[in-house]
Parts: C-alpha cells; structure tokens; sequence
C-alpha cells in the first residue's frame, strides 16, 4: 500500500490538527477524595447502624462499601537498641457498587487497591516510604482467604488466630514481621460505628496493642526488631463532610501499660468538631471512650518543608487527669505520595521530660 | 579601559561597511536558519505529542515474551514494586484486537499503570470513567461525551485524538482492560507490557530533544534488560511513523546548522582581515602598555555587539522562515510560531558561538607566533582524519554517529583549503604565459591565509548541496520507479467495510482487465507489531513488489523496515503466529512507516486469519465511469485513480524536499557572502598594485581580466574540494544514512542533473563575489 505520506514530514504536518487538551493526570482514581464522598455514593452500603463485629470474616474485605483501609503502625527496636518506625497500610476503594470481582472476567473489577509502605529510621533519621496502586485481580491485587490474607502486589498483611504477619520488600526498605495481639480488639465508637460528621461514619475496629517481632531492613542493613504496634481497620462510603478539612491522629504505647488513641477533626471554620474521639484502653485490655469533650489537643511545635508547608511535629494532649506531651521521633516523616501526608514515630513525655512511651502520630490535610 | 576600546573597535567596525554587513548577513542567515529549523520542529513535535496514542503515554519500551499471560505482568509488577526493576518507573499490561465490525480495541490498565494510559487526549473537564474511551479514526462519529454505539454496545467517549498518515487509519478504542476484555473477550491473550524507564541516556535524549527537536532519533534506544524470556523493545517500535518523522527532523536540524558552521567560517575570515588590518595600530597600543586581554576583550565585546543585533534580526528571520516553509508546505498553523525562551536561548548561543569562535581563533593565530608550516604533516593528519571517520562510521549504528563522521570530514574538507591553496601557490609560481594571467593566479594563491577559510565555506555549501541533490535525485528516481511498479491498477478503493461482495459485479462490469481484492491484518512479530497484508499473490502481482513469481503459502516478501526490525534477510525464516514464513523476497516501501510483510490469501488463512477484504485494485479501460458507477453504489467507499495518487505522491516528495533546498541555499548565500568578502579584502590588499597598474594603463577589459581569472581560480579550488565532499557526502546519505533513520537503502544514481544546480549557484556566486565592485573601495573604506 503506499500512503500519501511518503514524506513524512509533510505527511505529518498536513495530516496534523492542534495538539489535544492537556492532560489529566491520575484523574482515573480521584484518590483525591477517597475519604471525602457525599450523597452521589448512594448505590453503596452506609455504616450507619451499630452492628457486631464477626471475625475473622470481619478482618477481609467489605467491597459493598467504597472505602476501606487496613492500618499497622509499629514502634521497633533492634537488639542494638537503634529505634525503627514502621507504617503499612492498604487502602481499598470501590469505583462503581459492583461485586468485587466478576467471576467470569477479573479485569472487569471496579476495586482498587493502594498500598503505603514506610520505615523511619530515628537513628538516622530518614523516612523511606513506597507506595504501590493495582486493580484488584487474583494475580495483582486483592483480599481472599479465612483468615484473610490482604495483597497488594507483593506486599501482603496475612490474618493469623492471634494477629496478623506483614511482608513488604521495595528497594532497600522490607519488613517481615509477625504481630500477636496483646490486647483484645476494640471496637471504636458507639459499639464499631465511628461517627465523623452529621450523617457520615464508619465501621472501625483495632488491635490496641500488639507485640512484634521479626526482621527489618533498612539502608539495606538487615535488623532483628521487636516492639509495639496498633492496628486499626474501617470501612465506610462517606466519612467527612465538606466542612471537615483533615485530621491529626495518634495511636500512643504508654510504658504504664495503657495505650491511646485520640484523633482531632480539623473544620475549615477552625471550630472544634464535636465528632473529636478517643479511646484509653488500660493494661488489662478495658476501655474507656473518649467524646471531644475529655481531651483537648494543642500544637506546640510546628517545622515547615521545603515548599513552606507546616506541619505540627509536637503537640499537647491533656485528658484532665494529666497532660502528654508528643514529640516526633524527628520532623521530616512525610509520605509523598499520591496523597501526601506526614506519618511517623512520636514518644511521649510528661512536661518534666521523662519518657513515657512510643506512638505514632498522623497529620492529613496540611499539604495542598 | 575595555570601554574605550570597544568604541574604538566597534568605529573601526562601522568605517568598514561592506564587511560589517556580510559579517551581520552571515550571522543573521545562519541564525535563522538555526531558529527556522528549530521552530519547524518544535511544530511538528508539537502535533506529534498530539497525535501520539493515549496508551504510550510516557511509555519508553515494550515487552513481551512468548506465551505472555498475567502471571507474568504480575511477576514483573512485583520486580517494579521491590525495586529490582532498574529504571523502570511505571507499567502497565497491554491488550489489543480487533472486533468483528473492524475497529480496532487497545485496551490497558488504567488503574495500575497510572496515568499510562489515559494522559493524552482526554478532555480536562471530563471525568474520566472505566467504562468509557478514547477514540480514533471515528471520523466525526464520535464526539467527547456523546456516547458511541460499539458492537452493540453504548461507550461514553472521553477523548478523541485525530486520525493521520502516521497511525493506523482503523477505528480505533483506547479503552480499560475490563471494558477492553468486555469487548474482546475474557480469553484474549494480553500481547505486551508497557513500561516507563528513566534512565541517563533517555534524560539526554530529552534534553538534546529540547534542544534540537529530532535530535533523540540520533541516538541508539537505552536497552532494558528484564532477564530471561524477556523481548524488550524501545517504544518507537510501536510508534513507527513518530520515529520516521523525527529522523526527518534530525536530518533537517543537521542541514539547519549548515549555515551557521559557514557562518562561523565568515566571522572568522573577517575577523582575520580585520586584525591584520588593525595590526600596526594594536602592536602600537600594546607598546604603550595596553594589555593584550583588554585589546582582545574590547574586540570581542564590538563583535558582540554586532552580533547581538544580527542574532536578533536573525531569530525573526528564522520565525519568518519557518511560517514561510510551512506555509510553502501547506501546513496550516493553529498560530504564529511562538519565540520561546528555549528558542531565545538556543539563537543567542549560536550568535554568541558564531561571533567568539571566529573572533576568538582569529585572534589566536593572528598574535601566536608563526611556525613554519610542515606540509607532510597536514596531509598526514587529513589521511589520519579520515582513516577515523571510517572506522566510527563503522563502528556506530545510530544518526549521531554518521553526523559526527561528517562533521569531521567537512571539517576536514574546511583545513584541506589551505595546503591545497599553499600547492597551489607553489604551481603558480611555475607558470608561464599571460602577466595578468600569473598575477591574477599568484594573488588568488599566494594569500591562502585570508582566502581559505571562505574557500573552504563555498566548498563546504557546494558540498553538501552536490551531496543532497545527489541522494534526493537518486531517491527520486527510486520513488518514482516503486511508484510505476507499484501504481498499475487504475482504481483503488479503501473501504470500513467487506468488500469482497463487490469483486463480482465489478469483474462483470465492462472494460475491467483485472479485480484484485486486499486484506490487511495487524499482529506481533517477536514483539513488534507488524502489519501484515494479504491477498491473491499471483505472478502479476508479487512483480509489483520485485518477486518474479507468485507466492506459495509459506512464502512472505516482507519490507526493508521490517527486514531491518526484525534482523532478517532475504531467505530467513520469521515465525508469525507461531507458523515459519520462509522471506522470500524484499520491498523498499517508501513512506510506509510500519513493518510490513505480504503474503497470499492461502498463507493468510494457514496463520488463522479471518480472511477480510478491505480494498480493490482495479484494471479498467475506463476508469472515470467506472469510478462514478462505484461510487453511485457504494457511497461511502473511498475511491482513488491510480494516476491521480502518482501525481500527488511526487508532488508531495518534492514539496517535502523545498526544505532541504531552502536550507542549502541559505548555506550557499552565506558562504558567497565570505568569499564576496575575502576577495573585497584582498582587492584592498592588492590596491596599491592595482594603482601600479592603473598608471602603467591597464585597461577596464584586463582589468576584468584579473578579476575573472582570480575568481576562478578560488572557484576551482572550492570545486576540488567540494566534488569529493559532495559525491562521499551523497553516497554517505544513500547507504547510511537513509538505511539508519528511515530502514530503507537508496543506490546512489550520479546524474549529470544533480550536479548542475550546485555547479551553476556555485559558480554564479564565485563570479559575483570576485567579479563585482565594491562602491568605495577605491576610497580606501573596504575593510
């Protein structure tokens, strides 16, 4: 066949219209909002009954909801005493209320997953952090098995009778680290219904306190760890409202034997949210909720990055009873991902500065 | 002080108008055609980000491996996700087939892969959905957000990206692979993985892109190694027509810069005649204790000067000239080129380079003590020269590298001029016969250090527009012959739709001689995709393509691209569709960017293929109504008369080549405009002679005499030098050239023809420069 265009150049050139508009980067996920959903996700199941948590099928997947995260952060050290923050988190997000996976075409699954991975390195102070997007595909990506084994890739959180085992390698950051629940699981909110806002909540439940033990590699040295870690998993369609604009939230170890966990909602009007809450749990495992009304959380110490944005590295929480004070483990803990955000290691001390446990802290919507 | 000397030089400078001008001229001409060749390709750069397909966005390699399956994407995902991919950044799987209506379905995770596969022609204010696609070749049936009827099925459209010469004219759907297997089916087989390497080399490539757009095509592909049972190819192996048209570029840029070397050679030359002019005063100067530097840099911050004016003259010169050459072209712009800063930059370095390299070097050898010149050691050093063009031309397989080797010869040719100008001074001063004759002679030669370098300009123009004219005339006639081969029905009819109903009927219309149907089919050839077209290969038929005899089922003639892609040669054997095809002959197919192999109906249906007719050649005695007879039957086929098709495909190859021409003969005026101004300042020279002879009554024919025979000789010392440059030049771009950007060899045809333009322009300009007067030259203002 010969073409018109022997000559390419003029072939090309005559054959061109204006380039096409410009680009839509990443718009396919809209990762943007994948928190912050109103009425359009009606076709989804909406937490907005107290229901029983059932395990460990409640420890899988929900796909008839539109977002769902499974969340581990660990405070670790190494025989040689050398500190280690881990995060591992996998995100589900639903594009369309459709099965998860259509039996007879998995490429056809409106599921997609995202996983963070993180590891700060207090010693040295460095935050490596990877992250990882697939669509659901029993090759790629998804949540199959009782107990559950949740994959993304090959980073995977796999359920056992007493907890869960995470493995994750990119670069020269990999963990494989086996957690046992210390403590019993604790349902959040009113009995697992976590209000966020009028209307908005979700189903949320975590491991408190769970020790851990395994191997870790960081700036490729490999490392025998152990410490304490918090999980938590939720699940909902929508969980803020507009008005809402971020949150902070800590999941605090305390060497008395308690741990905590208390987030603050922040409003765009600067307001304080009334859906603000806790929960102590005490070194037997009861626990004790906590409304907006019985903490107060203050910023203390803020460190701006490079490109001006500030972020509250050491805060005040003040329960009535005492007041904590919480200092990140160093300032610069930002994942820079597709939703950038700062998560990383905290200690704790009283006002004195005595050291009175680990945590981890997480800061949303600070970054543009 | 620096100042004050650059006023006094730049006095000098503007008391010596004919040479400031050819100085600016030069600069200005070789500036625009830096910043025209630029513009132009930034242009076609432009519609090429827009014509590129949705799903090889960013997307540097592909990679495939026999029997690809998801297993393995999934193992090379999780390599990606450990980090044990080196360089790669992102990927994503790829799917592709065709649906039983024709279009053509390219299906690609949206999710997983990013911004893979949707970045490009989507409309911003346009969500985008999974459901729905970005679309081909819909001519006008498909519109952003007004859904598309497909195989039964409703498709939203999200972007639409416009057909062109340089993709596949099919329908097309870029779609998610889970609409993408909804359409094709679940078992259709994935065909490739898609991935985005960063890498040193492809961060130059970038760069150099930004730089000189074309450029890239010059260098090799950075390979990407994914360890055993692994294929992986560099994107343009699926974007063959972008590739073909940015080694266009290359080439082009290259002869863009032509003008600007010459130009370098006129600064240079001028700069000289102005320091051995300016030589008694600065001896003085630095006797009284100026320093040398401050004398150097007052000189070069006038030149300077002057070249910042023609720098900026020349940089909307070059914007003319590219709106000029596109608009010669026909090419409609959405706007006026844009000068920006990339391009500001780039015209102002090459003002600046043109300006310090000449003035610099001038003043080095004005003021470096002179050694006695060893004339065994300069022809030793030329052979030495070219014995290492030969062996990089050897040794390398990309563009950059035959460039480099002719830079080196040009430059070769450049020094040549002087030892040639030196033998011929030492043959002059053996000659007998006419005084005026011997005199005109002895000055042409015996001043080699103020003519050579414009010798070695117009040799250097008349070179490479012999070179050129010889590789376009060859290629001429190459096209044209394919084209009387290839051209012998008198209809060709393209349709969406079968045609095979048709043959009948026409085969019964009166005054056909011959119906022969074609079909086409895309597949994947060790990886690359090939477009494969089949029909009924009879003896007639395969002699279109060069093979005497008709092509048995397991016989395939295949094009020189693909010949080249693939490493075979004729007589090898390529697997397609897991069934060897023994290579029995080759087609040089101008123009056609992708890989093609042709093969008859029986070998088609041995590789599974569903046997389609999508065009008609046609034989007819009267092919006008017969023409009109088809077109009242079938309304929306697209008919062609053959000669028609002739005619506008030589049209098209010679507009193409206007801008070789216009690029040479820029190149050309410039280095008329050095010679103008070497011979202008040695006529200054040789003026007290001159007055001599006036006295003694020379008269106005001897005088003409003198300036003729000079003339000529400078003219056939440029010739020696230039018929060699210009015939290994024009075999360089036949052999190496054409095979590494385009895939194709071209035999070098020496025409009588090719030669004349160069020979007639050189010659006018070497009469001109030596011939003409310049006014004010007897009142001693010639610089």
């Amino acid at each position: 066949m010969i073409r018109g265009g022997c000559l390419l150049l003029l072939a090309l050139l005559c054959g061109c219209s204006p380039p096409p508009p410009a680009s839509l980067e990443s718009s396919s996920l809209r990762l943007g909002a994948l928190l912050q959903e109103g009425a359009a996700a009606q076709p989804f199941e909406r937490a907005e009954t107290v229901r029983a948590f059932r395990f460990p099928e409640d420890h899988g997947a929900h796909p008839t909801f539109r977002s769902e995260w499974w969340y581990v952060t660990a405070n670790l050290s190494a025989a040689d005493g050398r500190a280690f923050g881990v995060q591992f988190t996998i995100f589900r997000q639903a594009l369309a209320p459709e099965p998860a996976t259509p039996p007879n075409n998995p490429w056809a699954s409106q599921q997609v997953y995202l996983a963070h991975f993180a590891i700060s390195d207090v010693a040295a102070g460095e935050h490596t952090e990877a992250e990882w997007l697939s669509r659901a595909h029993p090759a790629l990506a998804g949540v199959n098995g009782t107990p559950p084994v949740v994959r993304v890739g090959g980073w995977q959180l796999t359920f056992t009778e007493s907890g869960f085992d995470v493995a994750a390698t990119h670069a020269d950051i990999a963990v494989e680290l086996r957690f046992e629940a210390a403590k019993p699981v604790v349902a959040q909110g009113e009995g697992g219904l976590s209000r966020k806002s009028p209307g908005n909540a979700s189903y949320y439940y975590s491991f408190p306190r769970l020790t851990v033990q395994g191997t870790l590699r960081s700036q490729n040295e490999a490392h025998l760890v152990t410490g304490l870690a918090w999980f938590d998993h939720e699940w909902s369609t929508s969980v803020l409202s507009d008005a809402q604009t971020g949150w902070d939230w800590f999941a605090l170890h305390l060497h008395d034997g308690r741990d905590l966990m208390a987030f603050r909602l922040r409003r765009a009007d600067g307001a304080r949210d009334p859906f603000d809450h806790g929960v102590v749990v005490a070194a037997d495992g009861a626990h004790t909720g906590l409304t907006h009304e019985d903490f107060t959380l203050t910023p203390v110490r803020w460190w701006a990055d490079e490109s001006g944005v500030r972020w509250p590295v050491t805060w005040h929480l003040d329960t009535g009873s005492e007041r904590l004070v919480i200092h990140a483990a160093f300032d610069d803990q930002r994942m820079q991902t597709l939703i950038s955000y700062w998560e990383g290691a905290v200690w704790i001390s009283n006002e004195e500065g005595e050291r009175l446990g680990e945590g981890y802290m997480e800061l949303t919507g600070y970054a543009p | 002080m620096t100042r004050l000397l650059t006023r006094s030089f730049l006095r000098f400078i503007l008391r010596a108008p004919f040479s400031s001008v050819s100085v600016f001229l030069g600069v200005l001409l070789g500036v625009a055609s830096v910043t025209g060749v630029h513009l132009l390709g930034a242009q076609v750069n432009a519609s090429l980000d827009g014509l590129r397909p949705p799903h090889l966005e960013r997307v540097t390699h592909v990679a495939t491996r026999q029997d690809l399956d998801v297993h393995h994407y999934a193992e090379l995902a999780r390599r990606l996700q450990e980090g044990s991919l080196a360089g790669v950044v992102r990927l994503a799987p790829l799917m592709e087939g065709t649906l039983a209506d024709g279009t053509r379905v390219v299906a690609t995770d949206w999710l997983g892969g990013g911004a893979v596969g949707i970045a490009a022609g989507v409309r911003a204010d346009v969500e985008v959905d999974l459901q729905a696609a970005v679309v081909r070749g819909f001519d006008g049936r498909a519109e952003v957000c007004e859904p598309l009827q497909v195989s039964g099925r409703t498709i939203p459209v999200i972007g639409t990206l416009p057909a062109s010469e340089l993709t596949d004219d099919a329908p097309t759907l870029f779609v998610d692979l889970g609409l993408g297997t909804s359409l094709l089916g679940v078992d259709q087989p994935l065909q490739a993985v898609l991935l985005e390497a960063r890498s040193p080399t492809q961060q130059l490539a970038d760069g150099l892109e930004l730089l000189m757009p074309g450029m890239s095509a010059g260098l090799s592909p950075p390979a990407l190694p994914l360890g055993d049972g692994w294929q992986v190819h560099d994107v343009q192996t699926e974007l063959a027509g972008f590739g073909l048209a940015r080694a266009v570029l290359f080439n082009v840029g290259a002869l863009g810069s032509l003008s600007l070397l010459v130009a370098v050679l006129l600064m240079y030359q001028t700069c000289v005649i102005w320091l051995r002019r300016q030589r008694d005063i600065l001896a003085r100067l630095m006797d009284i204790g100026v320093p040398r530097a401050a004398l150097a840099a007052g000189f070069l911050c006038a030149l300077l000067l002057l070249g910042g004016l023609a720098t900026a003259a020349g940089l909307l010169a070059g914007q003319g000239l590219a709106q000029a050459l596109l608009a010669q072209l026909a090419v409609p712009t959405a706007s006026a080129l844009a000068l920006t800063a990339t391009v500001v930059i780039k015209a102002l370095a090459s003002g600046v380079l043109v300006c310090l390299f000449g003035g610099v070097v001038a003043w080095y050898f004005e003021w470096r003590p002179r050694h006695r010149r060893v004339r065994g050691a300069a022809w030793f050093t030329a052979l030495a020269i070219a014995a290492a063009s030969g062996w990089l031309l050897s040794r390398t397989d990309g563009l950059i590298g035959v460039f480099a080797v002719i830079l080196l010869v040009a430059g070769l040719v450049c020094w040549m001029s002087l030892p040639l100008l030196d033998t011929g001074r030492r043959f002059t001063e053996r000659l007998r016969g006419s005084l005026l004759v011997r005199l005109a002679l002895r000055e042409a030669t015996w001043y080699s250090g103020d003519l050579a370098l414009a010798v070695a300009a117009l040799a250097l123009a008349l070179g490479v527009s012999i070179g050129v004219g010889l590789m376009v005339d060859s290629f001429r006639r190459e096209f044209v012959a394919m084209l009387d081969t290839r051209l012998q029905a008198d209809l060709y009819v393209t349709a969406d739709t079968s045609v095979a109903d048709a043959a009948d009927w026409l085969a019964g219309q009166p005054g056909v001689r011959r119906v022969a149907l074609y079909g086409d089919a895309e597949v994947r050839v060790e990886g690359q995709p090939v477009s494969v077209g089949y029909g009924a290969f009879d003896a007639a038929e395969a002699r279109r393509y060069g093979y005497p005899r008709a092509l048995a089922a397991n016989e395939v003639l295949a094009s020189e691209r693909a010949l080249q892609a693939l490493q075979r040669s004729v007589g090898d054997v390529a697997t397609v569709g897991g069934v060897p095809l023994t290579i029995v002959g080759s087609f040089p197919g101008f123009g056609d960017a992708g890989l093609r192999l042709l093969l008859s109906v029986d070998g088609a249906a041995r590789l599974g293929f569903a046997i389609d007719y999508r065009r008609i050649g046609i034989a007819a005695d009267d092919p006008s109504s017969l023409a009109s007879a088809l077109a009242a039957r079938h309304p929306t086929w697209t008919i062609t008369n053959q000669q028609i098709m002739r005619g506008t495909a030589i049209r098209v190859f010679d507009q193409t080549f206007l801008i070789t021409e216009a690029l040479t003969a820029l190149a050309m005026i410039v280095a008329a405009v050095a010679l103008f101004n070497a011979l202008g300042g040695m006529r200054l020279n040789q003026q007290a002679t001159s007055e001599l002879l006036d006295v003694l009554g020379l008269n106005r024919v001897e005088r003409l005499t003198i300036d003729f025979t000079r003339a000529t000789t400078v003219g056939t010392v440029a010739l020696l030098l230039a018929l060699p440059l210009g015939l290994w030049l024009g075999w360089v771009l036949c052999s190496e050239v054409n095979p590494r950007a385009f895939g194709w060899r071209i035999d070098l045809t020496l025409a009588p023809a090719a030669f004349v333009t160069p020979l007639v322009s050189g010659a006018v300009a070497v009469l001109l420069a030596g011939v003409l007067g310049v006014p004010g030259e007897r009142r001693g203002r010639l610089a």
